[in-house]
């Protein structure tokens, strides 16, 4: 491939201290974002997904310059992406969309200042702000008399997509979405996330799509991430990771989701819970639960390993 | 599966908002059988914790009021007893389980006590003896170290822990019925799995359990016979197979479209909203998003009818669409 890609980014690192005691002195660090490496292409939407505390979302943050990386790269163009209190220039590149539609909207703006602020900011407000929202309401699908009102007056469903106009507003190259649609009942779910859809085609938007909600990766993601403990533990086109999942975690994970309509079969039952980030086990992060661990799982790290046409990084694959 | 355990007569409870009132169940009837797991399942605002709370009379009145209805459990209407007389039903004979495990435990007991209290409090047990009975339940609910975790606050536990806590306690007293309200929704998939297995071996006590959810795969996994509420009503009941194969209300086929699932393809969505409470539309109250809808769903509202095989559908069209 001659063209680089969109996102690319490698062994990235995000940690926060813990500190403790008068002094403030850091005792140690939650290794939230622990080694990761990913590529997304324009106009692609790449799915991560894992549990509540696998680092997701902080991942997520990273790449939008709400939290400082610790170590690694991340290349957007192939030119590297500057981390936290980045220059304005690139702010607009990429975008958020939060999860919930409650807290991130300021309850004292009305829609239209909340989906125009940025514009303003910017200084790409063509025209009047009326005009601007008009415009980007109607390409949310609501209706221009919606920009006078608070974000209280709106449904649950409203709300994300004013945050996706917001998102939109500042015609973004990369939009993460943290766990956008998992608040919503299932047939707004459905509106919003044909929404997204929709708007990636006419405005060849990418999407990191975080969200624990393995259907819903599979609605909108062509390639998935599977993030455990900090890590990447698969990787690959959607289909193949949910068709023929190579992980143990993978596997738990996916008999873990209800398949109406199938027959009922057996679930496996990880024991326990994910162990702190703050105090990782040595060698493969997932050992202690693995149904299939080895001896070499408890003291060495896996590597990546090409498996079909996804990566997995198991010793089972060794 | 047999005689019928608790049975909801006409339900109808409305809260009194600034805005006028708003009719939050409307005329629910259902009957929870013995050993069974009944699922409701709607989405936000349709009213099926409404119709949970009110089984044990938790609604707060102001702003909510019980115009109607009857809950019959041996013999007796739970709505009509006296607030002694509900405390010994309540949590005895029928527990709830909340959604949200942290606002529902307390923050400033340790879980132990707060298991032992259940005992005490309903006079199965001593003190010495609720402790011990407290630290064996956690050991059943698969929690590692009973007696370490029963001397630990709420805010010690993780969501999944917090959870076993609140069903122990539901559990413990050996209830008839368990009215579980969104029990998984607050967990990841791998530990509301585990949830879901605890409940199962739950059932094998021939505890019965209604089960509340917005989640259709919940539904699926666990559920014998489902009630799915729309703008208040019921608007269907089957067994869960039957639900799921032919869906003899367009609201349940339409929702069961729009769930995405693993297996990818084009997601469909439903259009328009859920109707405001405080102004439904005349007739059948999904009328506007039907597409089936014709001109006598505009004017009628439908009755709640008899299908046969144990189904139930609120749609004029329900003969048409079940073989």
């Amino acid at each position: 491939m001659s063209k680089k890609p969109l996102l690319e980014i490698r062994e990235l690192k995000t940690w926060y201290p813990i500190r403790r005691g008068v002094l403030n002195r850091t005792r140690g660090y939650i290794k939230a974002v622990d080694g990761v490496s990913l590529t997304l292409e324009k106009g692609q939407t790449l799915g991560l997904v894992g549990e509540s505390g696998c680092g997701k979302t902080s991942l997520g943050r990273t790449l939008a310059g709400l939290e400082q990386a610790r170590e690694g790269k991340m290349l957007f163009h192939g030119e590297p992406l500057p981390g936290i209190n980045r220059p304005r220039k690139w702010r607009k590149r990429i975008q958020m969309i939060f999860q919930d539609p409650f807290s991130s909207l300021n309850p004292r703006m009305t829609a239209m200042d909340i989906i125009t602020e940025g514009l303003e900011e910017h200084g790409m407000l063509k025209g009047t702000r009326e005009e601007a929202a008009a415009n980007l309401l109607s390409q949310v699908g609501m209706d221009k008399e919606a920009m006078y009102r608070y974000p209280h007056e709106f449904s649950g469903g409203q709300r994300q997509r004013l945050s996706v106009a917001r998102a939109i507003s500042l015609h973004p190259e990369l939009v993460v979405c943290d766990e956008a649609v998992s608040a919503l009942d299932v047939s707004v779910q459905a509106q919003v996330i044909k929404l997204l859809l929709r708007l990636q085609a006419e405005l060849s938007l990418s999407y990191l799509f975080i969200s624990h909600d393995l259907a819903v990766v599979s609605a909108v993601a062509k390639d998935t991430a599977v993030m455990y403990l900090g890590k990447i533990v698969e990787t690959g086109p959607t289909k193949e990771v949910l068709n023929n999942p190579r992980h143990p975690y993978t596997r738990a994970l996916l008999s873990a989701v209800p398949r109406p309509g199938r027959e009922k079969r057996e679930r496996i039952v990880l024991p326990g819970e994910p162990p702190s980030p703050a105090n990782p086990p040595p060698g493969c992060g997932f050992h202690p639960r693995c149904p299939q661990a080895m001896d070499v799982c408890r003291t060495t790290t896996p590597a990546g390993r090409q498996q079909g046409a996804g990566r997995v990084w198991c010793h089972l694959y060794g | 599966m047999s005689a019928p355990l608790v049975d909801i007569q006409d339900l109808k409870v409305v809260f009194d908002t600034d805005d006028g009132v708003v009719t939050a169940v409307d005329s629910v009837g259902f009957s929870v059988m013995e050993n069974e797991v009944l699922g409701l399942v709607g989405e936000s605002g349709c009213g099926k914790s409404v119709t949970a709370m009110s089984i044990l009379s938790l609604i707060p009145s102001p702003p909510g009021r019980l115009v109607s209805g009857k809950v019959i459990y041996q013999g007796r209407d739970l709505l009509s007893l006296s607030r002694e007389k509900l405390r010994q039903v309540r949590g005895n004979r029928i527990s709830m389980i909340f959604q949200d495990p942290m606002t529902a435990l307390s923050p400033l007991h340790r879980v132990g006590a707060q298991l032992a209290e259940a005992l005490l409090v309903h006079g199965r047990a001593g003190k010495k003896e609720a402790m011990a009975q407290a630290e064996a339940w956690l050991g059943k609910m698969g929690i590692p170290d009973p007696k370490e975790t029963s001397l630990a606050y709420p805010y010690e536990l993780s969501g999944g822990m917090q959870q076993r806590v609140m069903i122990a306690m539901a559990m413990m007293l050996d209830p008839h019925l368990i009215i579980a309200d969104e029990p998984t929704t607050a967990l990841d998939v791998t530990t509301s799995a585990q949830i879901f297995e605890l409940l199962s071996e739950m059932r094998k006590d021939k505890t019965s359990i209604l089960l509340i959810t917005h989640d259709l795969g919940v539904i699926w996994e666990t559920c014998d016979r489902v009630l799915v509420m729309y703008a208040g009503k019921i608007v269907e009941q089957a067994p869960v197979k039957d639900l799921f194969n032919t869906p003899a209300h367009p609201y349940t086929r339409e929702l069961l479209k729009s769930m995405p699932t693993i297996d990818g393809g084009e997601l469909y969505a439903i259009s328009g909203q859920v109707p405001s409470a405080l102004n439904f539309p005349a007739g059948c109250r999904f009328n506007d998003r039907c597409p089936d809808a014709f001109d006598r769903c505009r004017r009628e509202q439908p009755p709640l009818m008899d299908l046969g095989g144990g189904r139930r559908s609120a749609c004029f069209l329900a003969k048409e669409f079940v073989p």
